[in-house]
């Protein structure tokens, strides 16, 4: 079993309230990037996906992909979905969280390129949105 | 795991839910689920959201490429990400009496 950049997985995808706890249903997530932590261990980045208008309507603007009904099926899935770029979870690659990472049909699907570029485009807006506070604007000390 | 229970509800709202679902090519069932999920989740937050399982410890983390290389690009998006994410650690918290 491989876990490739850019594909979509089932995943327990916890709630927020609860981070170290998989969440109570399969959500498909997409995998941005294996991690690897200071002691070795690895970690899956993955971002929730959701056909729920409520939680659609909660993403800020601009950092959402929006997949229509034919581009979702036509990468072997059935309905319109967004990516909500906004809500990730870092996990652990263990059957607790990602139930089928045993089976062949693991890897649901796969963005193309174009789409990996628009997702990451966004996850770099992010980052425009939101400066990172370790980044101090003000006077210099001479 | 699934469990099955039963509930009195108004039957304007089953219908319209069981409406909506079959409009999203859903079960009553999976939508239903989804609602109280999405109930759940908390509110609107501009912030990410990075879940974290307690003890992970971000700091010298690296993201790797599909060839297990280390991806210094995405290392970066992710470290900023880890300073400006809205991190749950001790949401368990919410569970004590």
């Amino acid at each position: 079993m491989t876990w490739q950049r850019g594909s979509f997985i089932d995943c327990f995808f916890p709630f927020a309230e609860h981070p170290a706890r998989p969440g109570p249903m399969r959500h498909i997530a997409y995998l941005q990037t294996m991690v690897r932590l200071r002691r070795g261990e690895l970690r899956a980045l993955v971002m929730l996906t959701t056909t729920s208008p409520r939680m659609i309507q909660a993403i800020p603007e601009g950092l959402s992909v929006k997949i229509s009904r034919a581009n979702s099926v036509a990468m072997g899935m059935k309905n319109a979905f967004t990516i909500d770029v906004h809500r990730l979870a870092l996990l652990p690659p263990a059957k607790e969280w990602f139930p089928d990472m045993e089976r062949p049909h693991f890897i649901i699907a796969m963005a193309d390129e174009r789409l990996r570029d628009a997702i990451t485009k966004r996850y770099d807006a992010m980052r425009t949105m939101i400066p990172s506070p370790a980044v101090r604007l003000g006077p210099s000390v001479t | 795991m699934k469990i099955q229970t039963a509930l009195r509800m108004e039957e304007s709202i089953i219908e319209s839910a069981r409406r909506e679902a079959e409009r999203q090519n859903r079960s009553l069932a999976n939508f239903v689920e989804t609602a109280l999920a999405d109930a759940l989740t908390g509110a609107n937050s501009d912030v990410p959201v990075l879940s974290l399982i307690e003890g992970d410890d971000l700091e010298d983390a690296v993201a790797l490429d599909d060839q297990g290389n280390v991806d210094h690009a995405e290392t970066d998006r992710l470290l900023h990400l880890a300073a400006v994410a809205r991190r749950d650690r001790n949401g368990i918290d919410d569970e004590r009496p």
